[in-house]
This record gives C-alpha cells, structure tokens and sequence, in this order.
C-alpha cells in the first residue's frame, strides 16, 4: 500500500473480496497509524469489528472500536456523530478512520442515504487532516453500489494498488438520490401550522402509540416531529403536512412542506459551543433509524423511520 | 420542594412562575415549551439570571415537553452568564434529558439535581 500523505484530506474505497483481501487492506493502515502515533478509529459491521479484533491483538485496545449497524443505521447521523465527533476530538495530528457504511443488509430504502453520505463526507472533510478509508465488499455488493463509489471517492484501493478514480463526481451522487419519495397507499394525516404544534405532537404520538412504537420511542417521536414541523413554520413556508404510517417493521413520519434545503451538509455538523442555534436536524438525525430526503424548488419532503419491536 | 410564589405568567400552555427565597432563585415551569412560547421562555430564563448572583434552580415537575429549540435557549443563556451562573434542573422531562445528552454532553452551566441520568 503507498504511504499515506498528510495534511490533508484522504478519502480512498477499498475494493475487497474475501477476509484476506480485507485484512491486506485495513490492518496495515491501523498499524501504520498506531506507530505513528496517530489516533485511529474503526466504525464496520460487527462481524468485520471482529475479524479485525482478532486480527490486531493486543493493539486493539489502542484503537476507537464502533459497530456500524448501531452507531451508523441512519447514514445521516455518521458525519456527526462518528467521523467527526472521533477526527474534532485530534485537531492536531493526522487522523485515521475506516469507515464502512455500506454492507449487504442495507435496503434499497437505506442505500441512497448510504450514497448520498459518502458524497458528503468529501465536503464535510475538505481541507481537514484526515483519511477516512472505505471498504466495499465486491463479492457482496451490487455493481451499482460498486460503481457509485468509484464516483464518491476521489482514490480507489484494490488488490492493484491505489489509483485515482476517473468516475469522481460526488455531486452527481448527492443529485442523483435526492428521489421523489414514493407515497404511501394511505396515511393518517395532520396539518403542519404554527398554530397547532401542541396538537400536532399529540396526534403523531397517539397514532405512533396505537401502532405499536414503545414510550421510550415515542418521546423520540414527538421531538423529531417538532423539529421537523418547527423547520417548516421558521424555513418551510410556514404550513406543511405530517402524514405517518406503518411500513416493513417501522413507523415513518413524513412531513412535506414549500421550502427547499439547499446547504448540502444540513443535519450534519455537531453542536457548536460557541454558537448553539439551529440543530433540530441533526437531532433528528441522531433520534430516527433512517432519515430520507426529497428537495427541490417546488418543496421538501422529510421522512423518519423508527423501527418498531419485533413480534414476540 | 416548597417556594413562595411571587408572581405568575401564564403564555398558551406554559406557565412560568418566578421564585425566590432566601437561599435560591429560580422559577417554576408547567406545560409545554416549544416555538410558540420560545421567546417568553428566553426572557424568563435571562430574568432569573438578571435578578439573582448564584444559580438559578428550575422545578420542571410540571414540564411536559420541551423542544430542541428550547433546551438549546436553556444552554445559550446559561453560556451567556458573565457571573457563571448556572441552571440547576429538578426533574426534567425525558425529553430535555435527551436532548442535553445528545448535543449538549459536556456543558456545565447546566446541571441536573442528584447528578446525570
């Protein structure tokens, strides 16, 4: 593998297929950065956070080890709360980061968010001295997904060497996701309106409670909905639409509203200290399991999706 | 927790009532907190600072819900203290626990009584 040039931002896919393949591709970026005393984090799927445990031994403990089934189910919470909540915490020094956001389970429902996420860590990250490798699982995963990489990361790793990928062209990732949502066969319904938030948040947390999402979960609800119905009042023209409804082991809230998003990293930046005004999204991103997106001129969709408990 | 009342205001679903005694300040807070009431929430919260040197406490038993936007004046203001004043809470709603824990892990200005959830 080359060396890995610093102060600056690195943003690689590694194409694997098999253990060996992804262990030649991650054990010596972690152990080249452990010797250089650089910190180095690792947010995969478990059974790969495994592999790699064992793989490491005792240099393990010296690593910042997440499953990203949990800490990245919803694609928009990674930026935030994973890469950046690890690479804020060393301004100083190079960091490194393998992060895999892409794994065979992830639903057709999930993918465009996945893609749409690593497109935006090229923003996210610009400038910044940190690499944050990818790896894709060749022989588990579509081509299209496959292909979709090779336009969302500048450099490209396989068992060939790193070369630079000539297909980099995130914002086409960005654009090309941001996909009318389709409609549900019915919904219950509530207006969005300054008006009624009082009456809106208890409509949307009796319907969620009536179909079956636990306290815990609803009080999760009814902040995400307020965030959202509040953007829309301050951003969204002032009046939208919540539409909830059960679908595939989730409740989904969708609120439509006349505004449209334009700041590509909206939901994505961590709280400022020095500035603490306007994350309702990135709550809303940390509290649902899967956030999706349509905006354009004519008006903006949002929808969260809370999974329900599995029958007993 | 007994206070002497001093004064009430009552805005749509909130009702903030200020308290004073002679060991603490604070203000007593029933309803819901969300965009409609943010303002008048702000004012009472700078109020409270204003008129007071050491921590202001705030009973929430009577707090519903409140809002992102509304935790998030809760840490503006307390960050805005010149004096260091903090908000001591007493018994938040899940809600601001939540949220207070999801974006605002490392503020000290604002504290729960009897220590983090």
């Amino acid at each position: 593998m080359t060396a890995v040039p610093v102060n600056q931002f690195v943003h690689p896919a590694l194409f694997y297929s098999g253990l060996d393949d992804y262990l030649a591709g991650t054990v010596p970026f972690i152990q080249d950065g452990l010797t250089g005393g650089e910190p180095v984090a690792v947010a995969v799927p478990g059974p790969n956070l495994r592999v790699l445990r064992e793989a490491l031994g005792p240099d393990a403990e010296r690593v910042r080890m997440l499953d990203m089934t949990r800490v990245g189910a919803n694609p928009g919470r990674i930026i935030p709360g994973v890469l950046r909540a690890f690479a804020d915490t060393h301004p100083d020094t190079h960091v490194r980061i393998i992060g895999e956001p892409i794994w065979a389970g992830r639903t057709s429902v999930e993918y465009p968010a996945c893609a749409q996420h690593e497109a935006l860590i090229n923003h996210a990250f610009a400038g910044r001295n940190v690499t944050i490798l990818c790896p894709y699982d060749t022989a588990g995963l579509d081509a299209q997904i496959i292909t979709d990489a090779r336009a969302t990361h500048p450099l490209l790793i396989d068992t060939t060497g790193s070369h630079p990928s000539d297909h980099y062209d995130p914002e086409s990732i960005i654009a090309g996701y941001n996909q009318p949502l389709p409609p549900p066969a019915s919904a219950a319904e509530f207006p969005v309106d300054r008006a009624t938030l009082t009456e809106l948040r208890r409509f949307a947390t009796a319907e969620a409670r009536r179909l079956g999402l636990p306290e815990d979960r609803l009080a999760d609800l009814e902040l995400a909905v307020t965030e959202l119905a509040t953007n829309t009042v301050e951003h969204g023209g002032g009046t939208g639409l919540l539409r909830i409804w059960p679908d595939d082991g989730h409740v989904i809230c969708e609120l439509t509203d006349q505004g449209q998003i334009t700041d590509p990293l909206a939901g994505r930046r961590p709280p400022d200290h020095t500035n603490p005004r306007g994350r309702g999204l990135l709550l809303v991103n940390y509290l649902a399991d899967l956030v999706r997106m349509h905006t354009s001129r004519t008006g903006t969709s949002l929808r969260i999706h809370l999974r329900l408990p599995s029958p007993a | 927790m007994a206070y002497p009342r001093v004064a009430e205001v009552a805005v749509g679903p909130v009702r903030v009532t200020p308290l004073a005694g002679d060991e603490f300040a604070g203000l007593r807070v029933t309803g819901e907190i969300d965009l409609v009431s943010h303002g008048m929430w702000e004012r009472a919260l700078r109020g409270a600072l204003a008129g007071w040197t050491g921590d202001v406490h705030l009973d929430l038993t009577g707090l519903r819900f409140i809002d992102a936007g509304g935790t998030t004046l809760l840490i503006q203001v307390a960050i805005s203290s010149a004096g260091g004043q903090r908000f001591v809470l007493h018994d938040p709603p899940p809600c601001l626990r939540r949220v207070l824990k999801l974006l605002w892990p490392d503020v000290t200005a604002v504290v729960i009584e009897g220590g983090a959830p």
